[in-house]
Parts: structure tokens; sequence; C-alpha cells
């Protein structure tokens, strides 16, 4: 069975997305910080991961890179879950391998579940940088 | 003329029984020039006759001199020059030497006397006094000269000093180069702003010390150094919050960066001085820090407003989806009024954050064909929530053809969001707000009218300034941050349009805006079209 990896620190929020997806049939999986996300990762039928920046231990994007670094995690699909939009982060977040970019105060919960089953459909799905606006 | 060649075989003595003889000869060489004067050249020379006595041979002789200047000067019909004559003169210096006579001679033929002639005719003596007054007057003129030279002299170093003291206290750096774009000046300032010692600067070209850049491009040097031959004279290129990078040195390897305003001024004697520019950099370092802590303190700022929003945000969606059954009427009203007021804050920091993208110079368009008309009627759906709660009618004027227009989507629905937003806040309950068009060639104008309080006729002018918020009576109603207008401004004088408003109080204002077309077959029919009317909204 697929599920999402949701790595994120704020209770209030990962309680939100989770309450959103699990009501349109997808499981998910809670990490409230960098190193357990990194941990859960490698949890069996992980097929996405939905990854904040601002987190506590190990920030975002560390922990995309040490998730990219590991074989075998490399090759599930990261999507940036964040209210951060500095260029700057996102594009090095892209070098790193992240495949897509959600401003979670602007994503209804409709284009949430939407994102997590096209990227459920092809894990090799990326949203083209130049298309995405940033702050 | 042959007859001067003729007399030039013999000299006078040679070859000559007697001094009568001579005379006799002499005689006739005069008659025959008179002779050829008015035979050759058609010319009645001067009456000065042969004289009836010759007292000596001499006299002839000028006499003949005489005669041929008046046939050289009649036969050329030109003012007579010294060259012309110097043969005839040269031979009488030879035969008889330079003395009263000749002078005499010359003046009469107004014929200028050389220096080396008048001063063959003086004594030894008279030369050596000649010689002495010559050498006074060189003496006199010697010592004027000194007396000037050390007055110029003394006004130049002062100068200087006046330059130099004048430089050293300048707060910006100060650089002159030579014609070659070698450093030939550098202040104190130059010094601190590039980080490297007067030695390490002058004389080198200006290349090999500093590289500027704009924005990440490097500026050649002719571009912020032209250097120009031209009399102009004044500010040549100029530039503001340019990166200047001091390029390692041998002996100071370390490279420095900082910001400079760069002004590059030329003088008109350029070429004579050697200057071949001035240039001013005004260090900006301080001001360009401040500005990205201010960003990035807005960046910040952003995502922490925005982290309480989404919880707000996606909590009112739930609550709504799973307790809409069990509401009452005024319950649903309430929980729409969180909706909406959340999304006034969302949009705020978005306001925000789109100043902060402006003022960086970073928004960037992304422009795609755009069904205009269809792009309107969503926005307006969109907002025909808060229309509802005010019990307004928000209505459009649908024109008959379907215009396409080249915009950035996202932007110009800000624009057309923030000028429906406002109608709708600042229209009182039951007020109507109308959306109609204008096409002319090449670009499509949207109206957005509403039929509220109007605004102020001295508000007008600041309305689309940052942080303006009309006061007066609308200020109860008043919201936002007064952003809005600035950024819709900016926005679509991006996409090369124009935005304004009219309005007069207790009329309502309407709000337009231009963006241009992309069929440009509407170039043709330059018409106004309104036709039909719909209703997006019932009352």
């Amino acid at each position: 069975m697929k599920k999402v990896l949701l790595i994120e620190d704020e209770l209030f929020i990962s309680d939100l997305y989770k309450h959103i997806l699990s009501g349109a049939g997808i499981s998910v999986s809670v990490a409230e910080d960098g190193e357990e996300g990194i941990q859960k990762s490698r949890d069996l039928g992980t097929s996405l991961i939905l990854l904040d920046i601002m987190l506590p231990k190990l920030n975002g994007i560390e922990v995309l890179k040490k998730l990219k670094e590991d074989a075998s995690t490399r090759t599930i699909p990261v999507v940036l879950l964040t209210n951060l939009g500095q260029e700057a982060v996102i594009k090095a977040a892209y070098d790193l391998g992240a495949q897509g970019y959600l401003l979670k105060v602007r994503v209804s919960p409709e284009g949430l579940i939407k994102c997590v089953n096209d990227y459920f459909v092809n894990p090799n799905l990326k949203m083209d940088y130049q298309t995405l606006d940033l702050d | 003329m042959f007859l001067p060649f003729f007399w030039r075989k013999k000299s006078p003595n040679n070859g000559l029984k007697d001094q009568s003889d001579q005379a006799d000869l002499l005689l006739k060489l005069v008659e025959f020039s008179y002779k050829l004067g008015q035979e050759k050249l058609g010319v009645k020379v001067n009456t000065l006759g042969p004289p009836p006595n010759i007292q000596s041979s001499r006299q002839v002789l000028l006499q003949y001199v005489q005669n041929v200047y008046q046939l050289l000067s009649a036969g050329l019909g030109a003012s007579l020059t010294r060259e012309l004559f110097e043969s005839e003169l040269t031979f009488f210096k030879k035969t008889y030497g330079v003395n009263q006579q000749y002078f005499e001679l010359l003046k009469e033929l107004q014929i200028p006397v050389m220096e080396a002639e008048r001063l063959a005719v003086l004594s030894r003596a008279e030369l050596e006094n000649e010689l002495k007054e010559r050498i006074k007057e060189l003496e006199e003129i010697k010592v004027n000269l000194e007396g000037t030279i050390r007055q110029r002299t003394q006004v130049i170093v002062a100068e200087r000093n006046k330059l130099s003291v004048a430089l050293s206290s300048i707060s910006d750096a100060v650089i002159a180069v030579d014609l070659n774009r070698c450093v030939v000046i550098c202040n104190k300032a130059a010094e601190k702003i590039i980080g490297l010692p007067n030695s390490a600067i002058l004389g080198k070209p200006l290349e090999q010390i500093i590289q500027l850049y704009d924005k990440n491009w490097p500026l050649t040097i002719e571009i912020f150094c032209p250097i120009r031959t031209d009399p102009f004279e004044g500010v040549i290129f100029q530039k503001e919050n340019l990166k200047l990078l001091t390029r390692p040195q041998l002996q100071y390897p370390k490279t420095r960066e900082c910001f400079v305003n760069l002004t590059c001024s030329k003088i008109t004697e350029a070429q004579d001085v050697n200057v071949g520019c001035i240039i001013t950099l005004h260090d900006v370092t301080k001001e360009k820090q401040l500005e990205e802590m201010k960003l990035d303190f807005v960046s910040m700022a952003a995502h922490e407003l925005r982290t309480p929003l989404t919880s707000i945000k996606g909590y009112i969606h739930i609550l709504s989806k799973n307790i809409e059954n069990t509401l009452t009427d005024q319950q649903k009203t309430y929980l729409l009024r969180m909706s909406i007021a959340t999304q006034r804050l969302v949009g705020l920091v978005e306001n925000l954050l789109n100043v902060s993208r402006i003022e960086r110079g970073s928004l960037m368009l992304r422009v795609e064909e755009v069904d205009w008309l269809a792009n309107v009627k969503e926005i307006l759906a969109e907002v025909l929530d808060q229309a509802k709660d005010k019990k307004q009618e928000l209505t459009i004027v649908e024109p008959e053809k379907l215009m396409k227009v080249k915009v950035d989507k996202f932007r110009i629905n800000e624009v057309l969001t923030n000028l429906v937003s406002n109608a709708i806040s600042y229209t009182p309950l039951g007020g109507k707000i109308k959306v109609w068009f204008d096409t002319s060639s090449d670009e499509i104008i949207t109206h957005i009218s509403d039929n509220g309080p109007g605004i102020p006729k001295d508000a007008i002018p600041f309305l689309f300034t940052k942080f303006f918020r009309v006061s007066g009576k609308l200020e109860q109603g008043s919201k936002g941050t007064g952003l809005g207008l600035y950024i819709a401004k900016s926005i679509v004088e991006m996409h090369k349009g124009k935005i304004w408003v009219e309005s007069e109080e207790g009329k309502g204002s309407t709000f337009s805006f231009s963006i241009p077309i992309k069929d440009l077959s509407l170039r043709d029919n330059a018409n106004k079209v309104q036709m039909g009317q719909a209703y997006i909204g019932p009352l």
C-alpha cells in the first residue's frame, strides 16, 4: 500500500494534512523533525515525501541531501511543502533533487490530494522550476 | 630677362679699355632695356630716361636696376617681391657693395631691407653698440620671465595644495586616469574603498586594480571609463549599486568587495593635460546590507505569518465541510466571514512580499496568452462571496468579440482582484459594481466602477503610492495596508499598460487599466465594444 511521509514539525499543520489526505483514502505517516524523517523514509511503502524546510534538528535542505545520498531512499520523489518562498532556498532544493514545490498557505485540500495522487501514479513527475511562483 | 645674363658675363672692368667705354656700354644697355620694355611688354616705362650726363657707371647701374624693376613689375602686373628682384640686387651688391645709396634705392623701390644687409653697412663700433643694446634687452626680458615663472609656479603650487586638501577631505573616492586608463590621481577615500594604499594604485592601469559588476554582469572598462577626445565636458557615465571587486595584487593578495554608485566625467582639455576620465565612487555597501537585511526580514516575517494562517485556513475548510448541514444560516455566515478574513490576511502577506520584490527589482513577468473575458469572469466568481455578503450587485458587460491578451496571468489577476475587492470593500451594502471593457488597436482597457462614496480630489494624485490611505469619509471602512494600488500600478506598468481612476465624491469611482492585446487583427478596429449584459451574481 502506497503511503505518504509528511515531515512537518507544526502539530496543527501535520494534523490538518493528515486529516485531509486520509479522508481521501491516502495512507499518511508523520515525522516531527529531520532526523525522524530520515528514519521513517526507509519504511516500506513510502512512495512520496512531503518535506517542510523549517525543521528542528536537521532542516529540510539537509534532510533532502541525506535522502538523496542514501540508495534506499534516493528514488522516492520529494515535494517541498513549505511556507518559505525564497528563490535561493528552493533553487538549492531543486538542485539537490526535489521534484516539486507547494506553498502551504496557498494549496487547497483538493490541490494537495491531487498532487499526492499524481506522484503516486508517476514517481518521476517534476514540477517545472520556471513556472513556480516564488517570493 | 636675358639682359642680366649678358651683363653678368663680364665684370664691369673686365675686358674694357677705359671708363668711357664702360659708360658707353652701360648707356646702351639702359637704352636697350627701355626699348625691350616698350616692344616686348608693350608698356611705357617710367620716364626716368637715361640721364643726359652720366656721372658714373654706378649711377647708370642704379638706373638700370630701377628700369629692370619697373619692367618686371609692369610685365608681371603684380606686386614685386624681394625674391623676384633678388638676383638683380645681388649683382648690384656684388659690384658696388652694400652702402647708403643701395639702401636709398631699396627705399625708393619699396623693397624691404634685410637685417644682414643693414648690419653690413654698420661699422664695427656701431655693430658692437647694437649688440650691447640687444643683449641689454634680452637681459631685461630674462629677468621679467623669471619673475613671471616664479609667480606662476607659486600659484600652481598653491592650487595643487588646495586640490590635494579638497580631495583628501572628500568622503567619496576620486580617481583620475590618463588617456591610457592608468591612475594619475587617487584620494584617501579611494584608498579606503579599494582597500589598497596609494603606492599600489598610482600609475597602474585601472583595469588591473578593480572590476565592476552590474547585478552580477561584469562591466567592461570601456563602459564605465570611456576615453573620449571630443570637447564635451561633464558626466559621461553613471550607474548605481555596482559591485566593486578589488583585484588581488602581488603584495595584497586579498580581494575586497563592496557596493558603489559610480560617476565618470571628462573635461574639455582631456587631451592637453592627459586626463582621460575622472571617476567618483560613493560607497553604498552599508545601505545595500541594510536593504538585504530588510528583505530577509520580510521573507522570514512572511513565513512566520503564513504558518498560523495555514492552520486557520485549513481548519475552517474542514469545519465547513464537516458541519455544513448542522449549521444555521447565521453560523454559515460566520464561517464564511472567517474564511474571507483569513484570505484577506493571506493577501496582505502576499502584498508585503510583492512590495519587497518590486523594490528589489526582482518581480518577473511570465507572459502567456490569456482569454481575457473568461479570465475576468473567473476572478469575479472568486470574489462573488464578498459581494454576496454585502448584498451588492456585481455585473459584467460582455463584449461581442473574444479577446486574447499577452499577460502574466497570476500577476494581472492580482491587479484585477485588488481593484474588484476594493470596489466591494469601499461600496456600502446594496451597492453596485460594474465591470466593462474598451478595445483599441493594441490594448484592452478594463473598467471597474462602483457607486460608493467616491474619492476626494486631493487624494487622487497619491492613490497609487505606497502606504497611502485615503482619510476622511472612508476612514471607517478603510482596510488594507495601502499597498494594493501601488502593487497594481507596478504590475500594470510592467505590462507597459496604464492605470488610472475617475472619481467624484458622492458619485462613486471608476478604476481603469490597460493591457496589451494579442490579436493584431483588432488593431484596425479601434472601436469601443460594448454589447450585451450578463449578471454574474443575483441580488
